[in-house]
């Protein structure tokens, strides 16, 4: 029945009323056998309530959760074989380290000896091997984030869902933590679900970026693609930064998306430049503020109006000082001339 | 210069917390040392200093049914009235805190109505109560009386540990495989337990030691320790009363220090 094909998990028009509000609307989505896909989106917009969903704490009032060839919308929880670490880690405290990583084999009934395995196994490989009998709390944010993927990834779950886990430690722990995870999930080719709200984190790990927006998956693509051909304007815009004008500035753009709708041109800060256009439009504007990022400088520019930010070179930068007037070329071949799906 | 003076006003401000904090110390403790030494004099009446020392008393007390009769009762009555407490302690979290009844919040602040009402008002009520019922005299009316008491040390207690529980524990415990049941067993229960046991403990002590129901409502039967104790002293004073207040120092302490004692073991845990 199964095939490397069939996907690990398979939402068909998930969707959870709260009342006569919409948490989750019609979202559907395959992830691949071995993917990792983050799921990114403002808070509220529905991510966290269709994570809960997939581990089973909540069920979708329409729509069919797929893990495997299994129909898992009505499951309990303890049966859906899925892992999941959570923000604030939930580790037993009343259980040492080895006691919290076995917790799961206990409940699925292996032997004493393939426990005792597998356990010092998983914390071998989470270098927790020195922590085995110490308790969750002697052990630091960082450490205690390692038990818990180990106890979610002990009895090699066909899904891992991970709810911000990196979001109490700070920010150098984070960059440990991040190559950590990349390297479990290319060595147990586990598929993760990873939600969160930081967009580097999604840089980082993501195979496929899944975009959520008032309760809505407004976008699921490869990262490059974000980057490189963003599917919506909200995406690029929450995604990459972008700067959204609208083709009425930009004569003649319209002609590159589709056709009668509100269109804008999405440009990339890096992609706009101060002088002349070569081919494409060259924009009136006066430099509003102007931030030094080392190598290059972001100048916010107000184009009557309209903000946008230009990352320039530090020469251009102290060239345009803050109230100067500038020029800003738009090159034809930076931009994406998009629906605008903002309102 | 102008920090220089602030360090000697510093130096005395402290001394002399240190001198009232001393004091206080003294003047709440000596009582009960005082009845401490009073209890090993064989003095036939109670005068201090002791002239003459030894164990008399602790004999009398722990021989003479006038006093261990009172003394059985009493750990009787803790011991029901504690476990009456945790059980319908228990019921009310769970309402409160696992389930959607409505107006669950009042029912937490029904359950702590007698901690608040003046004690001899609620005394004179309940004898009211307990003489029209019949319950007055009665060894179950005492104990649920008590379980009243007794109820607030567990709301507020086991509430406290309720709300310091990281829902997500059971929710992953759930995703690994466990069953609610086995969840709340194997985690949340454990978790808990001390917070019970402190509860427990401190039910028991309030009802052990207990001296202002039972005089409205105990009736001639019922004399539990405090009872006889102020019956002791209104009648006359047995010297075998400053016996029975050590022994009482002593237990109220191990059952002071046993919630204490828990508490702090799971916070360096």
């Amino acid at each position: 029945m199964t095939d490397n094909t069939q996907p690990a998990v398979r939402l068909d028009q998930v969707s959870r009323l709260f009342g006569s509000d919409y948490a989750v609307q019609d979202v559907s989505l395959d992830v691949a056998q071995g993917e990792l896909i983050c799921l990114l989106g403002a808070s509220g917009s529905g991510k966290t309530t269709l994570l809960r969903m997939i581990a089973g704490f909540d069920s979708p009032t329409s729509g069919r959760i797929m893990l495997g060839d299994r129909d898992v919308s009505k499951l309990a929880p303890s049966r859906r074989e899925i892992g999941m670490v959570f923000q604030n880690y939930a580790l037993f405290p009343t259980l040492t380290v080895e006691k919290n990583v076995e917790y799961g084999l206990r409940m699925r009934g292996w032997s004493a000896r393939d426990r005792s395995r597998r356990v010092a196994e998983m914390l071998e490989r989470m270098h927790l091997s020195a922590f085995a009998k110490r308790r969750p709390s002697q052990l630091s944010g960082g450490q205690q984030q390692r038990v818990a993927i180990a106890r979610a990834l002990a009895y090699s779950p066909k899904l891992m869902l991970m709810d911000e886990p990196l979001g109490a430690l700070d920010k150098a722990l984070k960059q440990d933590m991040l190559r950590e995870i990349r390297e479990v999930h290319r060595e147990f080719g586990t598929t993760i679900l990873y939600v969160t709200h930081d967009r580097e984190e999604a840089l980082t790990l993501a195979d496929r970026v899944a975009i959520m927006r008032n309760s809505k998956l407004v976008a699921c693509t490869p990262v490059t693609d974000l980057f490189h051909a963003p599917p919506t304007a909200y995406a690029a815009e929450f995604f990459t930064g972008a700067n959204l004008i609208p083709v009425d500035r930009l004569p003649g753009a319209e002609d590159q998306g589709p056709a009668g709708v509100d269109l804008v041109a999405s440009v990339r800060p890096r992609d706009l430049t101060l002088g002349v256009a070569q081919q494409g439009w060259t924009l009136q504007g006066t430099v509003a503020d102007s931030i030094f990022l080392g190598d290059d400088a972001s100048l916010t520019i107000d184009l009557n109006g309209l903000s946008v930010v230009a990352q320039v070179p530090l020469s251009a930068a102290a060239a345009s000082p803050v109230g100067s007037s500038v020029r800003v070329a738009v090159e034809r071949s930076t931009i994406h001339v998009l629906e605008d799906d903002r309102k | 210069m102008a920090t220089q003076p602030v360090r000697p006003s510093e130096r005395v401000f402290s001394i002399l917390t240190g001198i009232a904090i001393g004091a206080i110390i003294v003047i709440v403790l000596a009582p009960a040392v005082l009845a401490v030494v009073l209890s090993f004099s064989t003095d036939s009446a109670i005068s201090f200093p002791p002239k003459n020392w030894g164990f008399d008393r602790y004999v009398d007390f722990f021989t003479s049914p006038q006093w261990t009769d009172p003394l059985f009762l009493s750990i009787r009555l803790g011991l029901m009235s504690a476990l009456l407490a945790l059980i319908v302690g228990l019921a009310t979290l769970i309402a409160v805190h696992r389930s959607r009844l409505p107006f669950r919040g009042g029912i937490e602040t029904l359950s702590l109505v007698s901690l608040v009402l003046p004690v001899s008002a609620y005394a004179v009520a309940m004898f009211v109560v307990y003489s029209a019922t019949g319950l007055r005299g009665t060894e179950i009316g005492i104990i649920m009386m008590y379980a009243m008491l007794g109820l607030p040390m567990v709301v507020l207690i086991g509430g406290t540990a309720i709300r310091q529980l990281n829902g997500d524990v059971e929710l992953v415990a759930n995703v690994l495989g466990a069953s609610k049941f086995r969840a709340w067993g194997g985690l949340t229960f454990p978790m808990l337990a001390p917070a019970f046991i402190a509860a427990f403990a401190a039910a028991f002590q309030l009802a052990f030691e207990e001296a202002v129901f039972i005089d409205f409502l105990g009736g001639p039967g019922l004399k539990t320790l405090p009872k006889a104790i102020s019956d002791s002293v209104r009648y006359g004073s047995d010297p075998v009363i400053t016996a029975i207040a050590a022994t009482l120092v002593i237990i109220t302490t191990v059952f002071v220090a046993i919630p204490l004692g828990v508490a702090r073991g799971r916070k360096h845990d």
